[in-house]
């Protein structure tokens, strides 16, 4: 196995192990359909009384198109204005072609969890930054995570290492901000989060290209990848 | 290090639980009703903004006067062609009555300026992303932090008060914001 998936495959699994520790796992109606791990997708969710859905999902299509594709996305519950957790990551046998990380604002920038996030990153600069859509630069903050291409060992190790850090981080903090939300700022905030999310071409045109099917694919990126809230 | 985050805290909070919040928060204003909430906003922050430059307040922080960059937002996003105005609601002669008799009390003053200015910079920097418009109300000149510690050092709890009337005067506005859409 190359190195790259070597290290995601077990950042995967990390992942799910922080989400285990931190959290409850929930069956969300209409998910169980696309968590086929059989076929090489797994869609799981997680919340407990800070977090109202932590989700993870991941493509693996390294034997059919030589690809991996992984999502996780965090929201914090409605009476809590912290941001909101991301990071994607899209690799190839030998790079990363793409992988951005951010701890988007909810209700506002100057949020403390976002400060620390900030100074997390602070420090990694990757070789080639992405210019960003205008969808992205809604929501995401001014320093996201944002690489390409990126095929060496270290980079990739620092990025993921960065991510879960992170992740570990949102799950201590994220309590702290119970009651500090406003209910209809955080709902609205959170939609805007999702649909601009849902904005972003790239993410069906993947997911189809990696095999899965048209329809599914389809049905998944609207009501389950970032599902708006009524 | 003044309190009047906490000591306002639900006064904030109900400000911040109307429709017409969650609708700029969530990126669903039309262009023709953010450019009445400017319309409406503007000879508030004008009035209060007169009187607080009146008695020094902005003394250190020039940059935080609102009232000319709200106002060409408006005019950007309304059309100075227009004939028609949009409708005034009656919370702004409320207010601005209300500031009239508290023109000669730069402290109540400042309770204001850090309901609105401080809310501008904070809030207010999410909002400019989520509005029609080049977003002018929330562009400062210099930095937002450094700004907001200027004017922490113009505060101090005795302003709690007439702060927490100040948020429901904001409260006001956007129930009547909310009506002014519901009549429509």
């Amino acid at each position: 196995m190359s190195v790259i998936w070597e290290k995601l495959i077990e950042c995967q699994n990390e992942i799910i192990d922080i989400f285990e520790y931190n959290a409850t796992e929930i069956e969300e109606p209409g998910l169980s359909a696309f968590n086929q791990p059989h076929n090489g997708w797994i869609n799981r969710v997680w919340s407990n009384d800070s977090v109202r859905r932590a989700h993870i999902d991941v493509v693996d299509a390294r034997d059919t198109k030589g690809l991996w594709m992984m999502h996780v996305c965090c929201f914090p519950n409605l009476n809590n204005d912290a941001p909101i957790y991301g990071f994607d990551v899209i690799a190839g046998k030998n790079k990363m072609t793409g992988a951005f990380h951010d701890f988007s604002p909810s209700c506002t920038f100057d949020h403390p969890m976002i400060d620390g996030y900030k100074e997390s990153v602070e420090d990694f600069i990757p070789k080639k930054q992405r210019e960003l859509p205008q969808w992205a630069k809604n929501i995401f903050t001014d320093k996201m995570l944002a690489a390409g291409n990126v095929n060496t060992e270290e980079e990739a190790v620092a990025i993921i290492q960065i991510a879960l850090d992170n992740l570990r981080a949102w799950f201590d903090e994220v309590p702290q901000f119970n009651g500090c939300g406003t209910r209809e700022m955080v709902l609205a905030s959170q939609n805007y989060y999702c649909h601009n999310q849902q904005q972003n071409p790239h993410t069906a045109n993947v997911m189809k290209s990696l095999g899965l099917p048209e329809e599914d694919v389809e049905v998944f990126c609207r009501d389950m990848l970032f599902p708006k809230l009524a | 290090m003044s309190n009047l985050k906490d000591l306002t805290w639900e006064h904030h909070k109900n400000a911040e639980r109307q429709a017409f919040v969650k609708e700029m928060f969530g990126g669903n204003i039309t262009t023709e009703r953010y450019a009445m909430y400017l319309f409406n906003q503007h000879p508030q922050y004008n009035m209060l903004e007169m009187f607080a430059m009146l008695h020094g307040l902005f003394d250190g922080i020039p940059e935080i006067r609102r009232a000319p960059n709200i106002h060409a937002d408006y005019v950007e996003l309304w059309g100075d062609a227009n004939p028609h105005q949009p409708p005034l609601l009656p919370v702004v002669k409320e207010y601005m009555d209300y500031i009239l008799t508290i023109k000669d009390e730069p402290e109540k003053l400042m309770a204001h300026v850090y309901v609105r200015h401080m809310g501008d910079l904070s809030g207010g920097q999410m909002i400019a992303k989520r509005v029609p418009g080049s977003g002018r109300y929330y562009q400062f000149d210099g930095d937002t932090e450094e700004i907001k510690n200027k004017i922490r050092e113009k505060l101090d709890d005795s302003m709690a008060e007439e702060a927490k009337l100040c948020f429901d005067f904001a409260t006001k506005l956007f129930q009547q914001m909310e009506e002014a859409k519901e009549q429509a």
